[in-house]
Formats: structure tokens, C-alpha cells, sequence
């Protein structure tokens, strides 16, 4: 269990963890709590966005536009729902989307995902978001280090099978069986653990 | 109604990345929001990329990020909470009622074509199929992976059968020749293709021809 922010007592804002600093944007409009996850989120969401073949000035435009998306959205942040890390990202990877293919993620992603709640709930559901992405790290310790490559690769990379293949040297079959694998394997253990 | 095939996992984590090909995007959307079980596991892929991506290493920023950042908050307040009603009313309709569509074409007796307007990629296609009840569609391959999703009615494909919400991923080398099930009315599907459909014999080429599919 998180403890709940103590929005009263001001709380360093370096003291927070990510969600109660939304929960703190949220409640008083707080510019200290959204300087501090800007300075967690942004360059992450900037290296997310090169990594997928945004050039630099455009991805930073980009993590500009997802923070202040926070900064506007953060009154529907719900950390019973999403960690957020997994928030944030959503944000970005849609506003991502967006830029290329005009409004296609309202689209592909109308299927709120973040406005559902996860699985029946349970009185204790309201994981912490570090907790979560401590789960997240110990699924990913059940696969080897080569599926960690290719699901890695899928997630941050947007290419083709093949040229997967060729930067790994392996051919284009292994490829392919390896992401279905990981992916599966991932999955269940998620499933699991969350 | 519960679907009883899936796009497989690397294809949902994809999706939740937002790394699918355009368009296919949508047809996995369009299975997604009727199968309560893929939308669990593209959460779940969600909460993985979200937590990998907050452990990449940082990018380097401009000097002057923090402070623009900061100063273009002033013009952008944070919106109220959740409950006030300052969001427009939402749109309740199905991605399938909502997907902006061009001018039905007729493809062949009882097959019709509506390509999707959807931004996509030069070649690509997204499109509904109306197929009428008992009709068997054409021998065809894929030059590239093809997905399908069924939005009402069921065909058959080999022994197997699709029906309202099963998700299909064809790939190169699958030759098939689906058919709509008499039983259960006309069969729509949502279909997104890479490259043209390789049609065999003429009617295939015809189909080419009329369609561009």
C-alpha cells in the first residue's frame, strides 16, 4: 500500500513518489511536483521517442507536449488503474501516433484502457506504482536475456521482423519465434504477478 | 459473445506500443473492444512498456526545457477533476460506427468493398468486406500479412470457423479461400492488408482490377 500524499504538510516534492506527484499536480496545481516529474519523465520520453526513429528536436517537442498533457490530464489519473509510468506512456505513445497519422490514435486507441479498471477489484488492489514495475522487472528476469532483446526491440523500436533479424545476425524464422515466445512467456508471468 | 480467436501476443504487445503498421492498428482495435480478455493483456503490456521506458536511459535535453515547459503551464490550467462535466459528452459509439468510411464498391455478386479513410501507408489497404450469406470467396494469397477481424455473421476457412469478433492474422504464406456460413446472414469483417491480395486465376485478377485490394 502507498500511503496516501500528505497534500496538507507540503512534502518536498523530491520526496514523492511519481503518482503522488500527479495526485499533487491534481489537487493544488502543484509547478514544483510537475518540475520534478518533468525532470523524471521527460528525457526517458525523449530517448523512448529517438529510439522509434523520432529525430531529437522533434522528440523533444514531443515529451513537451505529453507533459503538458500530464500537467492538463492529471485530474484522470487514477493509480488504482495505471502506474505512472504506464499512464505517461500511454499519453506519449498516442500523442506519437497522432503527429505521424493525424488523430488515428482517437481512433485505434478509443478503447480507453485507462479508464477501465483492471480485473474485479480487490480491497487491496491500489498497488503502488514502484511496486508494479518492480513485478514488471521480476517478469522480465524469467526470460532470457535474448527474449529481453526482442521484446526490448519490439516495444522501443519500430522495425520490421527483418531488420531485426539482420542487426542480430539470426534469421528472419528465429526472429520471429523468439518475439512469439517472449511475448507469451512475458504475458503469463504478468498475468501471474499483477 | 466471446471471442475465440485472438491476435497473438507479440501482435497485442505491438498494439500496446503503438509500433503496429497503420491501419492494422485498427483492426486489432476493433477486436480488442469486443474481447474483454485482449484488453487485459494489452494492460498488461501497457504496465511492461511503461515501466521499461521509464527505466531507459535519460536523453539529453535542451537548457532551456524545464523553464518553457513551466512558463507555457501558466496558458494551459490542468483541467477539472474527473467528475465535473467540462468533457465533451463521449462518443459511446462502436470504433466499427465511428471509423470514417469512402464509397461502397461492388466487388463480385453479393461481395461489396468500403475502404476505411484512414491515413496508411502507400500500398497498404484497410476496408470492410460485406460478404452475402453462402458465398465463397476467391483462392487467394497474400503478397503481405493480412489481419481480419469479424464484425457480424461467421465464415468458414478450412475446418475452422470466425465468428462476430474473432480476430484472423494471415501471412504470406497462407492461401485460402474463406466462405460465409449460409446459417448466420451476410458476414462483415474489417480487414487491413499489406501489398495487393494475389488473386488466382482471372476472377483474382479481376477483383485486382476493380478493387485495388
Amino acid at each position: 500500500m502507498t500511503p496516501e500524499p500528505s497534500i496538507e504538510t507540503s512534502e518536498p516534492a523530491r520526496e514523492l513518489a511519481p503518482e503522488d506527484l500527479i495526485v499533487a499536480i491534481a489537487v493544488r496545481a502543484d509547478r514544483d511536483a510537475f518540475a520534478r516529474l518533468f525532470q523524471l519523465f521527460a528525457p526517458r520520453l525523449k530517448s523512448y521517442l529517438i529510439g522509434l526513429g523520432t529525430t531529437p528536436p522533434a522528440a523533444e517537442e514531443l515529451a513537451q507536449e505529453a507533459m503538458l498533457s500530464v500537467w492538463r490530464k492529471a485530474a484522470f489519473f487514477n493509480r488504482s488503474r495505471a502506474g505512472a509510468s504506464t499512464w505517461i506512456f500511454t499519453i506519449a505513445r498516442n500523442l506519437r501516433i497522432d503527429a505521424a497519422r493525424k488523430e488515428r490514435s482517437a481512433l485505434a486507441y478509443a478503447v480507453d484502457l485507462s479508464e477501465e479498471p483492471d480485473a474485479p477489484e480487490q480491497p487491496d488492489a491500489i498497488v503502488s506504482g514502484a511496486e508494479r514495475d518492480l513485478k514488471v522487472r521480476e517478469a522480465l528476469k524469467s526470460l532470457t536475456p535474448d527474449q529481453v532483446t526482442v521484446v526490448r526491440m519490439s516495444f522501443f523500436q519500430e522495425k520490421p521482423h527483418s531488420e531485426i533479424a539482420a542487426d542480430l545476425g539470426i534469421p528472419l524464422g528465429t526472429v520471429k519465434s523468439r518475439v512469439r515466445l517472449a511475448m507469451a512467456r512475458l504475458r503469463e508471468r504478468l498475468e501471474e504477478l499483477l | 459473445m466471446s471471442a475465440r480467436h485472438h491476435p497473438a501476443d507479440a501482435v497485442l504487445a505491438d498494439y500496446a506500443a503503438g509500433t503496429l503498421r497503420p491501419g492494422f492498428d485498427i483492426v486489432v482495435a476493433a477486436h480488442v473492444e469486443s474481447c474483454e480478455r485482449c484488453r487485459r493483456h494489452v494492460r498488461l503490456f501497457e504496465k511492461a512498456a511503461g515501466a521499461m521506458m521509464s527505466d531507459l536511459p535519460p536523453a539529453e535535453m535542451s537548457a532551456d526545457a524545464l523553464p518553457l515547459m513551466l512558463a507555457r503551464l501558466e496558458r494551459n490550467p490542468p483541467a477539472a477533476s474527473a467528475d465535473a462535466p467540462i468533457a465533451p459528452p463521449r462518443d459511446t459509439r462502436s470504433l466499427i460506427e465511428r471509423l470514417p468510411v469512402k464509397r461502397r464498391r461492388w466487388l463480385a455478386p453479393g461481395v461489396w468493398v468500403q475502404p476505411i479513410d484512414v491515413p496508411q501507408l502507400p500500398g497498404d489497404k484497410l476496408y470492410f468486406l460485406r460478404v452475402a450469406a453462402g458465398i465463397r470467396g476467391l483462392h487467394h494469397g497474400h503478397s503481405g500479412p493480412e489481419f481480419t477481424a469479424v464484425v457480424s455473421g461467421a465464415l468458414r476457412d478450412g475446418k475452422t470457423t470466425y465468428r462476430a469478433g474473432d480476430f484472423i492474422e494471415c501471412d504470406t504464406e497462407v492461401v485460402h479461400r474463406p466462405k460465409v456460413l449460409a446459417q448466420d446472414g451476410g458476414c462483415l469483417c474489417i480487414a487491413a492488408s499489406e501489398g495487393s491480395l494475389k488473386g488466382q486465376g482471372f476472377l483474382g485478377e479481376l477483383i485486382r482490377t476493380i478493387a485495388g485490394v
